[in-house]
């Protein structure tokens, strides 16, 4: 298994011909398995991608690639959204994958009416409602969706964007958003099974729609 | 020096010395707090069986009042409630005379302990005494003032919040149909806030300081941590080591809950045949009168279900008061690890198995109760997974084994925690079932104890924020500002490791001069 350093990885759930693009591009370097379905590559910069002070020299940054059991569905992250959106244009990616929706807001309702070993640790909402002065709000805490003073403001929220905390070890997981954004602190093998058993925990209860085709658009 | 003394008004022995000879001792003029008029108090009982206790409880009350009123209002106000409260307490119905003969004994070792622990050091010097031998000539008038202190905090934040007669307006409210046992966890009817009141009521007023006793608080080698229902203490160990985890004054949250829940108790069970058997016509027709009764019988069947007779039928009223009286410690004790779990650790899972275990960790020879102790912890944890699914139990279980192992690596001394680990691992599914069977005492600690209006207004004592509160204030300095609230400076200033007598005593001074009691 390749060893690489710990970094906070964002990134997005994607479908579309990505290992072809990553393959053929020629600026990108494989580094190996990370952990079961996870892999590392490097982009190769001549100039610097990340507002790095040095002027000469060629860059390297790396990326994580999880492969889904279903074909053409992955996950692309890299140190930052600009980075990931750099690989994804330059890789021919941006024109032709997509990204899938993420039905964060039903994933809320149903932490609330049932909890999960899973528990919310951040929660982004928009407001419902047209020409709001007050447009979102943001929630952090241990277990959010069983907070009272959350659950009174629910009805006025459209939640977009939640933190998982795995109950059992304590740790926080990562986030999801509902155009499929991904973030989480990658420290090594442990945290890749932490954020696929996350996935797996969306896939199976249904709430990642590949039905709709969403555009990918990291730097929103 | 004298000087100084009378400029600040402040009490002062003055000792001549002929080489190591006190030749001559000159005192300052005492000076006397008055109280206004003291209301009637009842009469002390006159029977044969508590008159040697009744008589020790006047002369330790006089001699205790004597003393504060020379050296402490905040003393004399509490002993002069206490008093009052007190005689209300011995002389009510519900008191036998074998329980009247308890209290009484358990008021005098602490009047006892705390007088002498208080005065002992104040002058006139020679004429004090400290039964605490190794402080014996200037006490520890400090730490009991401190221990006081943040009991009448406590005691503050709880009469504002009046759990009491919040629950007890859950009588205006309608019951439920059918029977609460039956409900599961993540019905929508458990999500209201059940100690609210009413939308369109105006709260329940705080109680009034002089309707509540205030417990005598002091230090007890033999005692340790320990509450009755008029007594509070803490061990002596308290007074060296307060900057440890081991001997932190937050320990004094799980005693003082004991309190809170017992007076819970006392409201909710039945207490009489009568009572018990309307409990028991409810439960079998289904139909309750209002919601309080139905919680009162829910209480109950809970009961029932934890008792190790629960595979029989509940035959009568008396039946049921057998049960209560069977299982009334160790549900009490469940309840309480619930409370102080929720409401004073904030639901901080690591925080709180921290805080038990290093202080169980001190008591010797406590083998055969790691099992109950486990449970209790398993009790509290499970009060914030008992609506998950697939199973709340075996989350509640794998999150007590990693925060127990997770401890074991921080505290130095923790001799039982291996042994609990083994127990979880090994005895899985036999803890499963008995924490099954505590899961109604559960749900009622979560869902009817547990109040998000409550926690607001008992917020400073929630010790889950400790740690950023007084971050600015250096440790062994001596600021001027308010220590509010005191159990969070208290908190922050007892994560150390090592014991330092200088560090503790930094704290219990902060706390005794510092801390607001409101």
């Amino acid at each position: 298994m390749t060893q690489i350093k710990s970094f906070p990885a964002t990134g997005t759930l994607l479908a579309g011909p990505v290992e072809y693009a990553l393959d053929t591009y020629r600026h990108l370097r494989p580094l190996g398995n990370l952990a079961p379905g996870w892999s590392a590559v490097a982009l190769e910069s001549e100039t610097p991608l990340h507002g790095e002070m040095v002027p000469l020299g060629s860059f390297l940054y790396n990326f994580l690639l999880r492969r889904s059991a279903q074909p053409d569905h992955f996950l692309l992250c890299g140190l930052s959204a600009d980075l990931v959106m750099t690989l994804l244009a330059r890789s021919t990616l941006l024109s032709s994958a997509f990204a899938p929706q993420v039905a964060i807001d039903t994933l809320v309702r149903d932490f609330v009416a049932a909890p999960t070993s899973y528990s919310l640790s951040a929660v982004y909402a928009r407001i419902r409602g047209f020409r709001q002065t007050l447009r979102s709000m943001s929630f952090f805490g241990s277990d959010i969706a069983s907070a009272a003073l959350f659950r009174n403001h629910l009805p006025d929220l459209q939640p977009y964007r939640v933190t998982f905390r795995d109950l059992a070890s304590g740790t926080e997981v990562g986030s999801v958003g509902s155009r499929g954004e991904v973030n989480f602190a990658f420290s090594g093998p442990r945290s890749l099974a932490r954020m696929n058993d996350v996935l797996a925990f969306l896939h199976a209860k249904g709430y990642i729609n590949w039905q709709r085709r969403l555009k990918i658009d990291l730097a929103r | 020096m004298r000087q100084l003394a009378v400029q600040t008004d402040s009490p002062w022995e003055e000792w001549s010395l002929l080489g190591a000879a006190i030749t001559r001792v000159r005192i300052s003029p005492r000076r006397i707090y008055r109280r206004p008029r003291r209301p009637a108090a009842q009469r002390l009982p006159d029977e044969p069986q508590t008159r040697d206790s009744v008589r020790e409880y006047r002369c330790l009350m006089q001699s205790s009042r004597a003393r504060a009123s020379s050296q402490s209002l905040f003393f004399l106000e509490a002993l002069d409630r206490f008093d009052l409260r007190f005689r209300d307490l011995i002389l009510s119905p519900r008191v036998d005379l074998s329980n009247r003969h308890r209290l009484l004994v358990n008021a005098n070792a602490a009047l006892s302990r705390q007088s002498s622990q208080t005065y002992a050091g104040t002058s006139p010097i020679f004429e004090t005494e400290c039964h605490y031998w190794t402080h014996s000539l200037l006490g520890i008038g400090l730490a009991s003032l401190a221990l006081s202190k943040i009991r009448a905090f406590l005691d503050s934040q709880v009469r504002r919040a009046n759990i009491i007669d919040r629950l007890l307006a859950l009588s205006t409210f309608p019951a439920q149909p059918g029977r609460l046992e039956n409900l599961r966890a993540n019905d929508v009817f458990w999500s209201q806030d059940f100690l609210k009141g009413h939308e369109h009521t105006p709260p329940p007023q705080p109680i009034p300081e002089s309707n509540v006793l205030p417990l005598v608080t002091c230090f007890s080698g033999r005692d340790g941590f320990r509450s009755t229902d008029v007594s509070l203490s803490l061990p002596l160990e308290t007074i060296s080591s307060s900057n440890t985890q081991v001997w932190t004054l937050l320990t004094m949250t799980h005693e003082y809950a004991h309190n809170i829940i017992g007076a819970i108790l006392g409201k909710l069970l039945p207490s009489t045949l009568a009572e018990s058997e309307e409990v028991l016509a409810m439960q079998k027709e289904g139909a309750f009168p209002d919601l309080f009764q139905q919680l009162r019988a829910l209480l109950c069947f809970a009961l029932w279900r934890f008792s190790p007779e629960s595979r029989h039928a509940i035959q009568n009223g008396e039946h049921i008061l057998g049960l209560i009286a069977a299982n009334l410690h160790p549900a009490s004790e469940v309840l309480t690890h619930c409370f102080d779990f929720l409401y004073f650790y904030e639901g901080d899972v690591d925080a709180y198995i921290r805080s038990v275990w290093a202080s169980w960790g001190v008591i010797p020879n406590i083998q055969r109760r790691i099992r109950d102790y486990l449970l209790r912890c398993l009790s509290a944890i499970h009060t914030q997974n008992i609506a998950r699914s697939p199973s709340g139990a075996n989350l509640s279980i794998t999150q007590l084994l990693t925060s127990l192992n997770a401890v074991s690596a921080t505290l130095d001394n923790s001799p039982y925690i291996a042994d609990a680990v083994n127990l979880l691992e090994n005895d899985r599914p036999q803890i499963e079932e008995e924490l099954e069977k505590r899961e109604l005492l559960v749900k009622i600690a979560r869902y009817v104890i547990y109040s998000p209006t409550v926690a607001r207004l008992l917020e400073g004592s929630a010790t889950a924020t400790a740690g950023t509160r007084f971050a600015g204030q250096r440790s062994l300095e001596f600021s001027p500002e308010r220590i509010d609230p005191p159990l969070i400076f208290a908190a922050d200033y007892s994560r150390d490791t090592l014991a330092s007598f200088a560090r503790s005593m930094w704290i219990l001074t902060q706390i005794a001069f510092r801390a607001d009691t409101e």
